[in-house]
């Protein structure tokens, strides 16, 4: 490791601690642990959203997929952007307004199952656990390479850094992290984009006639089909992504963060405006890598074109700038853990332990300290099983991330807030006929049976890589057939009232009208 | 007015006290609570019509690429076809005002609901 590395990178761990330290001294009730007290403003959650959302995997991944297959990248890129329009439209406004905390709260407004919100939790858990689980291991592998740290001690860093920061520092910390990696994100692919540009002299389309002569694929480079040639599959991915990212807890959470409806839409018109700036940049690092490294050395590499950007900075800019992009990625891995660590410990703190063992009894002091502690046992469990899956296909628990996210959240999600017939049996048929699709098929799909390099080596039962296109209409169909299948239970209708009202005020109407009748 | 008969709760915010409002009792009359349906169906309008713009244009392109020589083959600007142009940028820009004029109009709905 050179000195420019180990500066950089002591930079933002130093940083990023003092950050938590400051915010340590608030987050002695659950409403700053949990939401940094609805404080935060509409730029900050926005920036923060964007730092949350735009993995190691969209700024190393995606640039490197544009290096090597070109068109195809910016359509996968695509899916990672649209997905913030359904969040704006649909859900980000009432989410905000139901909810305190946790995806659970928002939905016990209208349902107050026991039941129900321990499937939310654990399927919150899965979720972050998986995704967690996801980054760790590219991140132990990545920082492995980057800095000859050997993997076990780069996750564990990792793990020890993420757990500090939620521990401590609850959301307020989070979200500091979050906002100060997507600025150095930001700046080192703007750095990047502009180096690239000024080799072609400012000329965009001198840039794309030369990636043709660049790659073996030529003309076709800037043509689609090089990676998605199965319309089915990329209609399925894209499924996945489009609705899977607005039910990712992690990103869900950070709408409790700010104070009314106006900050949640200007939180996610930021993110989006960020998220789609930052995607149109990795053009210029993809044909940047493709033009100045080298299709030859981009494929020997290995690391499935995830170094590219590491290489790109090498050539163009040296030790140094490969120092800075390096410890860009560095942030980017710990902003997205840190997230997901936050909002799997109040999963189980919020909804399971407080909830569903105390009953709503447990005071502040004990909700924030079991909170710490769950991050405590979260940090611990992701960290063991990264360093235990070092050689495992982590694509599929990528997958299979969005898949339960589409599949199982979306849909009783959507009926929650918009459909007046929409029952309890039919929100617990519906999560579970998602989360068990997603997990059925993805295990008899390509990822988990393959006859290469599959963990069961044998021809998929089924064709597909992501199982979004059948899963989740299977979630729909689930909810529509539990609702139908029950009868709306007594008060319903007021009780959606309630639901409706609450989700476009952020105003709860009590039981007043009830108890009067009660009185009558 | 009509009589008071339903009372409202907020949740999460603080007054200039600082103290916890959820703690405190606000009534609701009937016609605010009508304005407020009122509101909320315009909003849910507003969310859907531009719902299904979104997805008509998103649709639209894998279409055309499927379907349209025109559109996938015929190069158009630089030497590139409006697939590609759109893909790489045009639909970003569709993307953000899309949302601009989402959240413009929404704030507006949400003026209009504040001063009743």
């Amino acid at each position: 490791m050179n000195l420019s590395s180990v500066i950089f990178f002591l930079a933002v761990i130093i940083g990023t601690l003092a950050i938590t330290y400051s915010a340590a001294k608030r987050t002695g009730n659950t409403r700053e642990f949990y939401a940094a007290g609805n404080r935060l403003t509409g730029l900050q959650n926005g920036i923060a959203i964007a730092g949350d959302y735009m993995s190691a995997a969209s700024f190393l991944g995606i640039a490197g997929t544009i290096a090597i297959y070109g068109f195809d990248g910016f359509i996968y890129a695509i899916g990672f952007l649209v997905s913030y329009l359904i969040m704006l439209l649909l859900i980000a406004e009432p989410l905000h307004n139901l909810g305190r905390y946790t995806l659970a709260d928002a939905i016990a407004v209208r349902f107050e199952s026991r039941l129900l919100r321990g499937m939310i939790a654990c399927s919150t858990l899965m979720i972050c656990i998986m995704y967690m689980l996801a980054q760790l291991v590219g991140a132990g592998a990545l920082i492995h390479h980057l800095l000859h740290i050997e993997y076990e001690w780069a996750v564990m860093v990792v793990g020890v850094l993420m757990t500090i920061y939620v521990g401590f520092g609850g959301m307020v910390a989070t979200s500091w992290v979050q906002i100060i990696k997507a600025i150095m994100l930001l700046t080192g692919t703007f750095l990047l984009s502009l180096i690239v540009l000024s080799r072609f002299d400012w000329n965009l389309v001198t840039m794309f006639d030369y990636v043709k002569t660049a790659t073996p694929l030529q003309e076709k480079f800037l043509q689609p089909g090089n990676q998605m040639n199965d319309p089915k599959e990329v209609i399925s991915l894209h499924l996945a992504l489009i609705m899977g990212t607005s039910c990712l807890p992690h990103i869900v959470s950070r709408l409790f963060t700010v104070k009314d409806a106006i900050s949640t839409r200007h939180s996610i018109y930021t993110a989006t405006w960020i998220i789609g700036a930052f995607y149109l940049m990795t053009i210029f690092l993809g044909f940047g890598a493709s033009a100045f490294v080298g299709y030859v050395v981009l494929r020997d590499v290995g690391f499935g074109g995830n170094l590219t950007v590491t290489l790109l900075a090498d050539v163009l800019g040296g030790e140094f700038l490969t120092a800075y992009i390096s410890a860009v990625a560095f942030a980017t891995i710990l902003a997205v853990v840190t997230g997901l660590v936050l909002s799997a410990s109040s999963a189980f703190a919020h909804d399971v332990y407080s909830h569903l063992i105390r009953k709503g009894m447990a005071s502040e002091r004990e909700q924030v300290l079991v909170a710490k502690c769950s991050s405590v046992v979260v940090g611990l469990v992701s960290t063991t099983l990264a360093i235990g899956a070092e050689k495992m296909n982590v694509a599929i628990l990528v997958g299979l991330t969005f898949a339960v996210a589409a599949s199982a959240n979306l849909p009783m999600i959507l009926s929650t807030l918009y459909w007046r017939r929409f029952t309890v049996q039919g929100a617990i048929v519906g999560m579970a006929s998602g989360l068990f699709a997603s997990i059925l098929l993805v295990g008899l799909g390509p990822m988990v049976m393959n006859t290469e390099h599959g963990l069961i080596l044998r021809e998929p039962f089924f064709l597909l890589t992501n199982p979004g296109l059948i899963s989740i209409p299977l979630g729909f169909l689930g909810a529509i057939v539990g609702t139908y299948c029950s009868r709306p239970e007594p008060g319903a209708d007021a009780r959606y009232d309630q639901v409706l009202f609450q989700a476009h005020t952020g105003i709860r109407m009590t039981k007043a009208r009830e108890q009067r009748k009660k009185g009558a | 007015m009509s009589q008071m008969d339903l009372v409202s709760q907020n949740l999460h915010k603080k007054n200039s006290a600082g103290q916890d409002i959820s703690l405190t009792t606000q009534f609701v009359t009937e016609e605010e609570l009508e304005k407020v349906n009122a509101s909320f169906h315009a909003q849910r309008r507003l969310s859907f019509s531009f719902g299904i713009y979104f997805f008509l244009i998103t649709l639209l392109i894998p279409f055309l690429s499927g379907t349209s020589e025109w559109w996938y083959g015929t190069p158009l600007i630089f030497g590139l076809t409006l697939n590609f142009w759109t893909t790489l940028l045009l639909f970003h820009i569709f993307y953000w005002v899309l949302a601009f004029i989402f959240v413009k109009r929404a704030n507006r709905l949400e003026d209009q609901l504040n001063k009743m």
